[in-house]
């Protein structure tokens, strides 16, 4: 009985103290290479490591790693032939898709980049999800304390010094793998279909179809109203899941249905994006460049107790 | 600084907090997921030692879920919490099998790699949407492990010709890798 225990306290004391250890702190060389270029590049301006090594008189190996580790935040994004961009942080897309809307764009500024995950809060793709893990795991259930004979049934089959409680949780294990290639799928399916794209000349670029690029266009002075709802799925998804997601509805002058982007990620930045633009007050935009970028490194805000930042 | 401007610079600084509930709320609920468990947990039939197994996987599982904070202590409890349950799971197994052949032990090594990993990703986002070239690494040889152990096991469990064992396992290891391979956030 206590070996179980002593067993947890020293499992937990190794994880801890490891995380600990490896925890990633926010290191100088990074932060002065992106306080530099927050100050400098914000307008999508193309640089290369040599000209910021330059600039800031640091060796060019240090600044080229301090910029890769940038790029595999979201911070900036390496274009072919281009040179590296310092993409805003409300970008969510892959580098890919960035150019892409650079390309569409004609180089605008894109103040938000996201892709429509409509399947995230859906009942179907839920269910399906884990009804496979549901299955293994009454299956289970059912063969361990011998319901309807499935436990004989399973034993049976096992050969005979094969362990049932290995083999149940061995098949609970295999349906958490399908599961997880299943959410894969999904995701494959449906990402980098719907793009919504946000520039600051070019207003708002979505895709109408899985083939589209970028066909849908609302110009910046089209914007009659922008309205932002979360119902309750998304809302269980805000409060437990990962990113936070949201339906974004913008009324379009001299159009009679509005325009909904369903569960694109942090829909309440979207909609400030959007009103940002439709008032032409981007003024937040230089100001809060650095702490939006150190919160998509993960380095900031940390938050305490009462939800309040700790500097 | 005019008030819209300022309830903006709130709400961009705050970006995720704005989503979440309130911490309190948060620590609350957590609280009374772990005393229902315990309560559940010492009124069913199961041995200590699973009920010990069962409490630490529902702690380690619903505290990502519903503890959104994040920082140093917190992240260093998430993986303290699953170390704890990988260890407990782990000495709870080898405790269980009464006869250490070749196919529970392919079973046994396949179950702590799956649960392994995907506790892993769950309790840690860093390791679920981190790319980086260890990160590649680990994942094929965890796949290559994965690829050993299902094929002493399918040779123990069903005997079948080698070209289908074979091929059943490079199947359910595809499964694996893709199930295991870092993604992408958004």
């Amino acid at each position: 009985m206590l070996d179980i225990i002593l067993i947890a306290l020293v499992g937990f004391a190794v994880g801890f103290t490891l995380a600990w250890l490896f925890f990633v702190r926010p290191d100088e060389i990074t932060l002065k290479v992106l306080d530099h270029l927050v100050s400098r590049y914000l307008d999508e301006r193309t640089f290369s490591v040599d000209k910021i090594a330059q600039e800031l008189g640091m060796d060019k190996k240090v600044v080229e790693k301090a910029i890769k580790k940038l790029e595999r935040a979201g911070i900036v994004a390496k274009i072919p032939k281009r040179g590296y961009f310092l993409q805003d942080p409300l970008v969510f897309l892959s580098p890919k898709d960035y150019e892409k809307a650079l390309r569409l764009t004609k180089d605008d500024n894109i103040l938000y980049g996201a892709y429509q995950a409509p399947y995230k809060v859906s009942l179907a793709y839920i269910i399906a999800q884990l009804f496979v893990v549901i299955l293994a795991v009454v299956f289970s259930a059912f063969a361990y304390f011998n319901i309807f004979g499935v436990g004989d049934m399973v034993r049976g089959f096992l050969p005979e010094n094969a362990s049932l409680e290995l083999f149940l949780l061995f098949i609970i294990a295999l349906a958490i793998i399908v599961a997880d290639v299943i959410n894969n799928f999904f995701r494959w399916l449906t990402r980098e279909r719907y793009s919504v794209i946000v520039g600051f000349y070019s207003g708002v670029s979505y895709d109408v179809s899985v083939t589209d690029e970028l066909s849908g266009k609302i110009p910046r002075g089209a914007i009659a109203n922008v309205d932002i709802n979360v119902n309750w799925i998304q809302k269980l998804n805000n409060f437990f899941g990962g990113v936070p997601v949201g339906d974004v509805i913008v009324y379009v002058r001299g159009r009679k249905t509005p325009i909904v982007f369903r569960s694109v990620p942090y829909p309440r930045e979207l909609y400030y994006v959007l009103r940002s633009i439709q008032l032409g007050s981007l003024q937040w935009r230089k100001k809060h460049a650095r702490t939006l970028a150190l919160w998509r490194m993960g380095w900031f805000p940390f938050y305490g107790y009462g939800g309040r930042r700790r500097r | 600084m005019s008030e819209a401007e300022e309830l903006r610079f709130e709400l961009l600084e705050e970006i995720e907090s704005a989503y979440r509930p309130p911490v309190t709320v948060q620590l609350v609920l957590y609280s009374i997921i772990l005393i229902v468990t315990t309560v559940v947990l010492l009124f069913s039939p199961f041995s200590f030692d699973l009920k010990i197994l069962a409490f630490l996987f529902v702690a380690t599982y619903f505290y990502p879920l519903t503890v959104k904070l994040r920082g140093k202590i917190a992240g260093s409890i998430a993986i303290g919490l699953f170390a704890s349950t990988i260890s407990v799971l782990f000495y709870y197994l080898i405790t269980k099998i009464q006869e250490f052949t070749i196919g529970n032990i392919a079973m046994l090594i396949i179950i702590m790699e799956i649960l392994g990993v995907e506790l892993l990703h769950h309790v840690s986002e860093r390791l679920k949407f981190g790319r980086n070239k260890i990160l590649w690494i680990a994942d094929a040889i965890l796949t290559a492990i994965f690829f050993g152990a299902m094929y002493e096991f399918l040779a123990f469990f069903f005997k079948l010709d080698i070209f289908l064992t074979l091929l059943i396992d490079a199947a359910l290891s595809l499964l694996f890798f893709i199930a295991v391979i870092p993604e992408k956030p958004f």
